[in-house]
């Protein structure tokens, strides 16, 4: 198999990229070289042909350039996960207005303009699955982090249009949503223990079997499928008034 | 803070969670240390009660491997069952492993993990080649037999206490595939089995027995002996066998000394004849307990206390003074495991393996009768020359730790990182 990682660095990127490497060609695109290196000397001794690129998402890129280097080394693409991205302070980003386009950069942009290139590059082969990871912030907007909900909903709008453009072509689009993960994004967080904090193994696991079984959507763990969907009926009236 | 527990689930922690997702991520800040694997120690050795627990979880990356030379080098956080799943396929088995396979390389070589091949191929720190240790002072040093060979010394054993293990490079042994041929056979009585250990150390690498501990009289040292090598037919694949788990631990545990009387009796019996050859794939022979994910909670709320020590003087009299003690006072050992230990050519300063015998127990925790009787086996173990190992201990003596690794502690201070410490350590030095 042919896999394309945006953001092989971050720890649900490596964990799936750990089982889905015995075989298969994989191109790793990330922005610091050091670690990208260290990953890649991972997936090799794991049976993987490794490629890897250093590319800065945060900053605004000519995704096509990336795109074809991709398809030069690998030939064709049979998955593209998308795994990067930064949660910063919400009160930060009140704060300082600036540092919110370069995470609507590394959140959003670097997800919509590649993804949008590869689909239709798969389109033309008429297979592939491309694997965007959302997060349950993106389904509602929460006064602790609405920033980064935004920019999160923008990417689970845009793989549902995806979804419904490449189905006709075979082609297969996963969002993912995961809830609380115990990973170096979340580390500034306090106590990251507790039955609603998932290991990024966990949620690897999860989207390996959602690509097999060609979920559309993936809430992970399941049970956060639930509490958005209670969350959800809460009437604004309400909702406005709590501090969640 | 954070609840950690250990594999007995008998002895618990509260400590501040620190993850290190990379090895240049690490910093020190005015605390106390230790770092964490996959939590396999029973008791405290793994536990730092008010301190911060360094996570290498993540840290599991593999660095380089060597498919024609079998050197292989990776991060703290692998694990052997990691290890094992790129190298069986390669030709490529660990040359020491201990009875179970989801510990972190860094807890292989903080314990010096022995199997049932210590005596022709020594410990796990034996096969160490070199590590990378990082220091409280903020230096990363790369440790060997060459390069710092007595902070080398105190890190193999060292209980993680002379600071974090941020990678390690071990040499594999080849094998041809991922079988053993293996002869088991029942064994009556002490004589007999110890007759068998004789017998077969010149033919074979690997050799175990499995002891029913409530055997009276002239039964004691009724056990099931196997002796292994690792075979030359058979695929070189990793057989996943669907495992079982154990969803929670029940209020009452299911093992008393009627449920382990009957299981001990039956599981004699399953050899058929008596003796019995058959060819093993390498989990069912090394990893048998491995297919059942967290069989720990079997034991119930309470835990458990795993004793271990190798007997050194008199083996045949000081192991029948253990048998006799454990099966006199009724307590229930369900996993009894007896393995020949070597003269140790380990680095390690506080390596337990030493020439003997080392029995390896479980009992329940019924609290004052249990910790009793654990006394008592330390002093038959301290007439014989023994010790106990750190790394099931939850609770020898100041006394005891003394009695056994008293010779080289002076020097093991020495090394010892100021900034680490565990429950453990705290317990039997002050």
């Amino acid at each position: 198999m042919n896999i394309v990682i945006f953001g092989a660095t971050s720890a649900i990127a490596q964990a799936w990229a750990q089982n889905n490497a015995h075989g298969n060609s994989v191109y790793l695109i990330a922005r610091s070289e050091n670690k990208l290196s260290q990953v890649a000397a991972d997936l090799q001794v794991r049976g993987a042909t490794v490629y890897s690129q250093t590319l800065d998402m945060a900053q605004a890129q000519d995704y096509r350039a990336v795109v074809d280097a991709v398809y030069q080394a690998l030939g064709q693409v049979d998955i593209a996960l998308f795994a990067q991205g930064s949660l910063p302070d919400q009160r930060e980003l009140e704060k300082n207005q600036e540092l919110v386009p370069e995470m609507m950069q590394l959140n959003t942009m670097s997800y919509l303009l590649p993804a949008s290139l590869i689909g239709e590059r798969m389109a033309v082969n008429g297979a592939g699955t491309l694997v965007l990871i959302s997060s349950v912030a993106g389904d509602i907007g929460r006064q602790s982090n609405y920033f980064y909900g935004a920019s999160k909903a923008c990417v689970s709008t845009f793989a549902h249009g995806l979804r419904n453009h490449l189905f006709k072509f075979g082609v297969h689009v996963l969002t993912v949503k995961p809830g609380f993960v115990d990973s170096p994004m979340t580390a500034h967080l306090p106590n990251r223990t507790g039955p609603l904090w998932a290991k990024p193994e966990k949620i690897a696991a999860d989207i390996d079997r959602a690509i097999s079984k060609k979920k559309n959507q993936l809430y992970t763990p399941w049970f956060w499928q639930i509490i958005l969907g209670v969350i959800r009926c809460v009437p604004e009236a309400i909702f406005k008034r709590l501090s969640l | 803070m954070t609840r950690y527990s250990a594999w007995g689930r008998y002895l618990h922690a509260d400590s501040e969670q620190v993850a290190l997702a990379w090895q240049s991520d690490i910093s020190f800040e005015e605390k106390l240390y230790l770092a964490r694997g996959l939590g396999r120690s029973y008791g405290d050795s793994c536990l730092i009660n008010q301190g911060a627990m360094i996570e290498m979880a993540a840290l599991n990356r593999f660095i380089a491997f060597d498919r024609k030379t079998g050197v292989l080098r990776a991060e703290a956080g692998v694990s052997l069952a990691d290890i094992l799943t790129i190298s069986v396929p390669a030709g490529w088995f660990l040359p020491v492993t201990p009875g179970t396979k989801f510990v972190t390389l860094g807890g292989a070589c903080a314990n010096d993990v022995h199997g049932k091949n210590h005596l022709q191929d020594g410990s796990f720190g034996c096969h160490v080649k070199s590590l990378g240790l990082a220091r409280s002072t903020g230096e990363v040093l790369e440790l060997s037999r060459e390069q710092q060979p007595d902070l080398f010394a105190a890190t193999i054993g060292g209980l993680g206490l002379t600071g974090v293990i941020l990678w390690v490079e071990i040499q594999l042994t080849p094998i041809e595939s991922a079988y053993v041929d293996d002869a088991s056979k029942q064994c009556h009585n002490l004589a007999e089995l110890l007759a068998s250990f004789d017998e077969a150390r010149a033919t074979h690498q690997h050799r175990v027995a499995w002891l029913d501990c409530n055997a009276k009289d002239a039964a004691i040292g009724r056990s099931i002996f196997s002796a292994a090598n690792y075979a030359s037919l058979g695929s070189l694949a990793n057989l996943q066998t669907a495992p079982l788990s154990v969803p929670f631990s029940p209020p009452i545990s299911p093992l008393n000394k009627i449920t382990v009387t009957a299981f001990n009796w039956l599981y004699f019996r399953k050899l058929r004849a008596a003796e019995k050859q058959s060819l093993q794939h390498y989990n069912q022979f090394f990893y048998p307990l491995d297919n059942i994910f967290h069989w720990n909670k079997i034991y119930g709320r309470r835990g458990f206390l795993q004793y271990q020590c190798v007997i050194s003087d008199d083996v045949p009299q000081g192991l029948f003074k253990l048998l006799k003690r454990i099966s006199d006072s009724g307590q229930a050992s369900f996993l009894s495991v007896l393995k020949e230990l070597g003269d140790s050519n380990s680095p390690g300063l506080l390596s337990f393996p030493k020439a003997g015998y080392t029995l390896a127990l479980d009992f329940p925790n019924k609290g004052r009768d249990t910790l009793n009787l654990l006394n008592d086996l330390d002093a038959i173990t301290r007439e014989h020359a023994g010790r106990v190992y750190p790394a099931k201990d939850a609770r020898m003596s100041k006394e005891m730790f003394y009695a056994g690794y008293g010779d080289k502690l002076e020097q093991f201070n020495q090394y010892r990182d100021p900034a680490f410490s565990s429950d453990f350590w705290r317990r039997v030095t002050t």
